[in-house]
């Protein structure tokens, strides 16, 4: 399923029916001193854009409304064999925890693009979790009867971060660093893939969670 | 309200009177004119007709007083229309078949047969065409029994007599019931008037303590703001006089936010003095998680109060958050914002007598507020 070492940049394709969105998008790319990303395909249509160099591509950016109509139905669909990045101007937390349950890897809303838009890509990638302040939100607002139980510690994370916009705050709050803020954080991501509906790119994320020792086998059982 | 209350009493007093007349006319068919008929039945010309006439007019009697209980709805003409000369007609069969046996007697009870049943045939329409119907009866019934048979003076004079008495009581009875019934609508609507009026006093009442509460809300820290402007001891151009002026700007927002109906009112009210700062040109980002309860105006005032003086004195940039949950049930409202050192922060506990806890850290340009209910 592509690269789990970051040789190359992550290549990228986006479908957003919005060209303001796309234009944007490839000025965040471009702008990125790292240079970790490379957008290979981008288009107002998901197929035109799988036809052409986008099939390939380490990372799928798909935006959840396309010309008034829903793209949530095809996550599951479109995230077998690809990696998904839900980017939508949608905020509730029920749609960002049934896109994540139908196999979405990572949930990216626009006013957090700027700032998260590369981090979420280069992580997605990876199949490593990426944990923006509005999925911190749709974590902490689940109060459904089968939702992964979470530490103390992660729940206090996730609460901090929803409420402050830097990790660093968080950690001086929580007074540890800001490594461990985001290994509880993640940590609590990583549960609710290996909660719910199976899915390839779920298991390659607690996997992968488990490979960089953030879990324990026995703790996403 | 007027008109409902008014249709209602007049229903009322039309019923009852309504219920009174039904009665008498019940009563006297079956007591007088019924007994005159099974007593009498041999003294008739014809015993099966007659009894045929007292069945129409009980069956008469029967549908008039239906139509006379009925609460709403049409008045039929056809009732007066069919029902008056058909019981003309009962009236003068009796009449005939008991004539040999004496106009007087128990037997023939034609002649003051006709008028209660009539009552009821017609009343739903005005009194004068009672007035007409039994009249005619009892012209008709004269006529008849003159044509038909020896009537000595004596007699006539008896005749006359009761003539006074069968119109007479019907017409003073049912003019007596409608003017009844004038009354109690009279009566309800001015009833109804003086409600509105005390209605109207209490809404006055009550938008004034209204307006008194509201001015205490506002305190004496807006009254010395603006006494201060206005007579030149507070500079508008000093930094911390602006800071007053945005803090007093959002407690005034915030308490007309108070008076909105929406789902969330706490957000509502975080949203008010939100929109404020972003007057001002800071950005603001309100997030919600979870679905915050039903909160008292108290506890939302002391959770917003150190929030919004940090969102007051914000400058470019604020995050507000609040964090509802459910089990154990709690609210936490919290805003990070860029803001010279805040000290002051408001006073939630003088605000109300909740258990509102205030956190307040800062470092450097960021500054972060926070305060939490628990519910118990």
């Amino acid at each position: 399923m592509g690269p789990n070492s970051l040789d190359r940049p992550v290549t990228v394709a986006v479908v957003d029916d919005h060209q303001v969105v796309l234009d944007g998008i490839r000025s965040w790319v471009e702008h990125d001193p790292q240079c970790r990303v490379r957008l290979v395909a981008d288009g107002l249509y998901v197929d035109a854009v799988l036809a052409g160099p986008g099939r390939d591509a380490d990372v799928l950016v798909l935006d959840l409304g396309l010309f008034g109509e829903s793209t949530v139905d095809r996550i599951g669909e479109l995230a077998t064999g690809r990696r998904v990045l839900a980017f939508s101007a949608e905020t509730a937390d029920e749609t960002v925890r049934a896109v994540l349950d139908a196999g979405a890897c990572a949930y990216l809303t626009k006013h957090e693009g700027s700032e998260h838009f590369i981090g979420a890509v280069v992580a997605v990638a990876a199949d490593r979790p990426y944990v923006t302040p509005s999925l911190a939100k749709a974590i902490l607002g689940d109060n459904t009867p089968g939702r992964p139980s979470l530490s103390a510690q992660e729940q206090r994370a996730l609460r901090l971060w929803f409420q402050l916009p830097k990790k660093q705050n968080v950690a001086r709050e929580m007074g540890i660093s800001a490594e461990t803020v985001d290994q509880y954080i993640s940590r609590a991501r990583v549960k609710y893939a290996a909660a719910g509906r199976p899915a390839p790119n779920k298991a390659a994320m607690v996997a992968r969670a488990i490979e960089d020792g953030l879990v324990r086998p026995e703790d996403v059982r | 309200m007027t008109g409902s209350i008014a249709v209602t009493s007049t229903q009322r007093y039309a019923r009852g009177s309504a219920i009174g007349a039904i009665a008498v006319a019940g009563a006297w068919h079956l007591a007088n004119n019924l007994t005159g008929t099974v007593t009498g039945w041999s003294q008739y010309r014809w015993p099966w007709l007659t009894a045929t006439a007292w069945l129409v007019i009980a069956v008469l009697i029967t549908l008039a007083a239906a139509d006379a209980l009925r609460r709403t709805g049409r008045r039929h003409l056809a009732l007066p229309l069919v029902g008056i000369p058909l019981l003309q007609g009962c009236v003068l069969i009796v009449l005939l078949s008991a004539r040999a046996a004496g106009v007087f007697t128990t037997v023939c009870w034609a002649v003051d047969g006709f008028g209660w049943c009539a009552v009821l045939l017609l009343w739903r329409w005005p009194l004068r065409w009672l007035a007409v119907a039994l009249c005619v009866n009892e012209l008709g019934d004269l006529a008849v029994i003159l044509a038909t048979g020896p009537f000595d003076r004596v007699e006539i004079s008896r005749y006359v007599v009761t003539m006074y008495l069968t119109i007479g009581l019907q017409i003073g009875l049912t003019a007596s019931g409608r003017a009844m019934r004038r009354t109690a609508v009279r009566t309800a609507e001015a009833a109804t008037e003086a409600a509105e009026l005390t209605a109207a006093r209490l809404a006055a009442d009550e938008v004034h303590a209204d307006r008194q509460r509201r001015y205490r809300a506002l305190g004496p820290t807006l009254r010395e703001l603006l006494a201060g402007l206005a007579s030149g001891e507070l500079d508008p151009a000093d930094p911390a006089v602006q800071r007053r002026c945005a803090v007093e700007a959002s407690r005034l927002r915030r308490l007309i936010a108070e008076h909105d109906d929406v789902p969330s009112p706490l957000v509502h009210e975080l949203r008010a003095c939100a929109d404020l700062a972003e007057r001002r040109g800071v950005s603001v980002a309100l997030e919600t998680a979870g679905t915050a309860p039903e909160l008292p105006r108290q506890v939302r005032r002391a959770l917003t109060e150190a929030p919004l003086h940090l969102l007051a004195s914000a400058r470019s940039q604020a995050r507000v958050t609040v964090i509802s949950t459910d089990d154990p049930a709690g609210v936490e409202v919290s805003v990070v914002a860029d803001s010279a050192d805040v000290t002051d922060l408001g006073n939630p506990a003088r605000t109300a007598d909740v258990e509102v806890t205030c956190f307040a850290t800062g470092e450097g340009d960021a500054q972060w507020v926070r305060t939490r209910w628990t519910g118990r």
